[in-house]
């Protein structure tokens, strides 16, 4: 693996391709990717620093971890507090906190409170759960994007095979074209180029893109991780600036077709079909999520928390055990548009009008240890990437003195 | 008196004969007869004749050396694994600590907790290999204590260790670390978390062995060389740069990292690509680095290169001024990153 992924670390092609695109300008060009791949290895890699005469990165949308609704994230610890209910998760959603002031507000800290919280690498070990463990409800958290969506929709038809009673999925897929659409549909954006994400491309192909860059009327480069990938993209990108250009490249063609995975893509349309989709920080975005297809509509782990709603009015405990409560109350359960915190300015950071090393609680108030939001949480959030990454300016602004309940949430 | 046992007369039978007992139960945790029968059955003769089991407190001979007193306690899990256990941890783990203040480890105590229903025999196997250890570093157990815990309160065993060394001159220390010293990495990191990582999540990658390893050689050669140690610090939970981090906030300097210069295994760094964790996160049980001045590099890796754990010790950058007492990555590139501590354990990614 280490040996397929040396060329694309190549020191000198790097400063080859770096010296190309500085040379190659006639003005500063802001370029945007929306995956949160691709923004680390930006940052790590310092490729910002190596283009600095000549392009400005902004960071888009490109963090599922980041945009998974606050809401459906409380429902997620409801579910972990369940009485006979094990949440299965992808291991960065656990430190994500909520917008909302409950007492537990994020999975780890349901998780030292006695939630049933379990990590997985792949959904099939949610289905995998369900089998071993028959009296127990087994949800898993279907977060992430196209990358991630075929996996849950095989974890949903195995479990179809299997007939299992037990298995539920709490949905918060997001798809990148629509957010892409709404970029471009943003007033005033300044967004000259985008770098599009090789791996959901990998998945879904690249069709959808070439209308984008005509209504945008900006090129889109599909791009890959590594840092000659990067910069590959971007030097396409620039020459398409230059010349005036508007249209769809693909710089990752050794995983990248325009049809894509087509396998998968069946499989996805099989399981799921597009709905309406809250983005945090964003609100909601048309079509830019899925739903479970109605006949696999039993999975959907909503009607569990249905029944958390109706228990907490009727008072009574389901399996007879006492669920761990919250301070939540029934509104929590319905979907409403997503709230920011007061001071995050995630919403500018995603939709990249904002860096983040500029905004002003950057590195004060919020850091990793006590984030305002959720992209100061993920690896891949770019806030938490400037700040792995880069050194925080110091400010007259001091961090808040942490109390037990910054611990459990931390 | 009338007997009721004729020759014709069935034997009477115990309904509930003496089996024997090859779990810890709780009673082995109560004080009394079961848990001196524990004691002497079983953790004394393992552990070593200076064992001091018949008064509350070991009672330690006057020394003229300064005494470093440290303690650690061991959960690891899964307990054995490529390259050890918990129980040989739980000796080089704590004797390292010492090592790198400069103190030769003398004595030692054993604390077991013990869930129910943990075998004796695994429990007898993993106390002789800590004699075993103990004897090779040249260290005593002198005291110790046991608890058993309910069946699922315990997570099967923890051993805590606390050790006492002795040391004769200044103890290396992050406040002597002055600007321009050399950074040197006594070998590859990594090894220890990754394998343990890959044995929990049942990932399968060739080569990955914990680096577990006692330092205390190297360093007394490097003593006894008598090279300017300014400070020695040993890579345990949160990496390498959690080590580097906190000798930077405490010497009030910044460390600068040559890029590339940080060895790293091929399992190890095939295992962070899959998964998205930094190796330089990653825990280590046998690494060390070190301060001193650059005049004495050189003669720090020839020293270190004699040994077998060391053969790979290079140097990793310099003690700068510059920056906010930050660890500062060179990159390949020609650009440069601060590098953080984790927060905590770290979490494969999504995507």
């Amino acid at each position: 693996m280490i040996k397929q992924l040396t060329p694309y670390r190549c020191p000198k092609t790097v400063s080859q391709l770096a010296e190309q695109i500085n040379a190659l300008v006639s003005q500063r060009w802001t370029i945007m990717e929306v995956c949160g791949g691709q923004t680390n290895s930006i940052i790590k890699h310092g490729l910002d620093q190596l283009l600095a005469p000549s392009v400005t990165f902004i960071h888009g949308p490109g963090c599922p971890v980041c945009v998974t609704p606050s809401e459906t994230l409380s429902q997620a610890i409801t579910l972990a507090q369940r009485p006979n209910t094990i949440l299965c998760t992808f291991g960065d959603m656990l430190r994500v906190p909520t917008d909302a002031q409950e007492q537990v507000q994020s999975l780890l800290a349901a998780k030292a409170l006695g939630g049933k919280v379990q990590v997985i690498y792949s959904p099939e070990e949610a289905v995998a759960l369900a089998e071993a463990e028959p009296n127990k409800d087994i949800v898993l958290f279907a977060v992430g994007f196209e990358t991630t969506t075929p996996a849950t929709a095989i974890a949903a038809l195995q479990a179809q095979t299997k007939n299992l009673k037990n298995f539920f999925m709490l949905i918060a897929h997001v798809q990148v074209p629509p957010a892409l659409y709404a970029l471009i549909s943003t007033p005033e954006h300044s967004i000259d180029a985008f770098l599009a994400a090789g791996h959901v491309c990998t998945i879904m192909g690249a069709h959808t893109y070439p209308a984008i860059a005509e209504q945008g009327n900006l090129p889109i480069v599909i791009t890959g991780f590594e840092p000659v990938d990067i910069l590959q993209g971007v030097l396409a990108a620039v020459m398409q600036l230059e010349k005036g250009e508007a249209h769809l490249e693909n710089k990752y063609p050794r995983y990248v077709n325009t049809e894509g995975n087509r396998a998968a893509q069946t499989i996805i349309n099989r399981v799921y079909m597009p709905a309406n989709q809250n983005w945090r920080g964003l609100g909601e975005i048309e079509n830019s999520g899925w739903t479970l297809q109605p006949e696999f509509k039993h999975f959907d782990a909503q009607q569990l928390l249905s029944e958390e709603k109706t228990k907490i009015y009727q008072g009574l405990s389901l399996h007879g055990e006492q669920s761990i409560t919250s301070t939540a109350s029934s509104t929590d359960y319905e979907k409403q548009p997503s709230q920011k915190i007061p001071d995050c300015q995630a919403g500018t950071v995603l939709t990249g009008k904002l860096k983040p090393c500029d905004c002003p609680h950057f590195g004060n108030l919020c850091q990793p240890q006590h984030p305002l939001g959720a992209p100061m949480v993920s690896d891949e959030g770019a806030c938490a990437t400037y700040f792995r990454y880069r050194e925080p300016e110091i400010t007259d602004e001091s961090p808040p003195t942490m109390t037990v309940t910054d611990l459990l949430n931390a | 008196m009338t007997s009721y046992l004729t020759e014709t007369a069935p034997a009477l039978h115990c309904p509930t004969p003496h089996r024997s007992n090859n779990i810890i139960t709780l009673a082995h945790g109560g004080g009394g007869q079961l848990s001196q029968q524990l004691l002497a059955g079983i953790i004394k003769p393992q552990l070593g004749g200076a064992l001091q089991n018949d008064s509350d407190s070991a009672c330690l001979p006057a020394t003229n050396a300064q005494l470093a007193f440290t303690t650690d306690s061991y959960v690891v899990n899964p307990q054995f694994f490529p390259g050890g256990h918990i129980g040989e941890l739980a000796v080089i783990g704590t004797a390292n600590d010492l090592a790198v203040v400069g103190a030769e480890i003398k004595y030692l105590s054993c604390s077991l907790i013990i869930e129910e229903g943990y075998e004796v025999e695994q429990l007898a196997h993993i106390l002789a290999d800590m004699r075993k250890t103990a004897d090779t570093i040249g260290a005593h157990f002198v005291t110790g204590d046991t608890k058993v815990v309910e069946k699922g309160k315990g997570d099967g065993l923890f051993i805590n260790t606390a050790g006492i060394g002795y040391y004769y001159d200044d103890a290396p220390n992050p406040k002597k670390i002055a600007q321009g010293d050399a950074i040197i990495l006594s070998g590859d990191i990594g090894r220890h978390g990754a394998c343990i990582m890959a044995l929990r999540d049942n990932i399968q990658i060739d080569g990955l062995i914990s680096d577990m390893a006692w330092l205390g050689q190297q360093i007394k050669a490097l003593l006894e060389a008598k090279i300017p140690l300014h400070c020695l610090r040993d890579l345990t939970r949160g990496g390498l740069i959690s080590a580097l981090s906190e000798c930077a906030q405490s010497a009030a300097l910044s460390f600068l990292l040559h890029a590339d210069a940080i060895p790293v295994s091929d399992a190890v760094q095939s295992l962070c690509e899959l998964t998205g964790i930094d190796p330089l996160h990653l825990a280590n049980e046998g690494r060390f680095v070190l301060f001193c001045p650059q005049a004495d590099k050189d003669q720090v890796l020839s020293l270190l290169h004699d040994f077998e754990d060391s053969r790979s010790a290079c140097v990793i950058g310099e003690v700068t001024a510059r920056g906010s007492h930050n660890v500062i990555q060179q990159t390949a590139y020609g650009t440069s990153r601060i590098l953080t501590p984790p927060l905590g354990d770290q979490f494969p990614r999504i995507c």
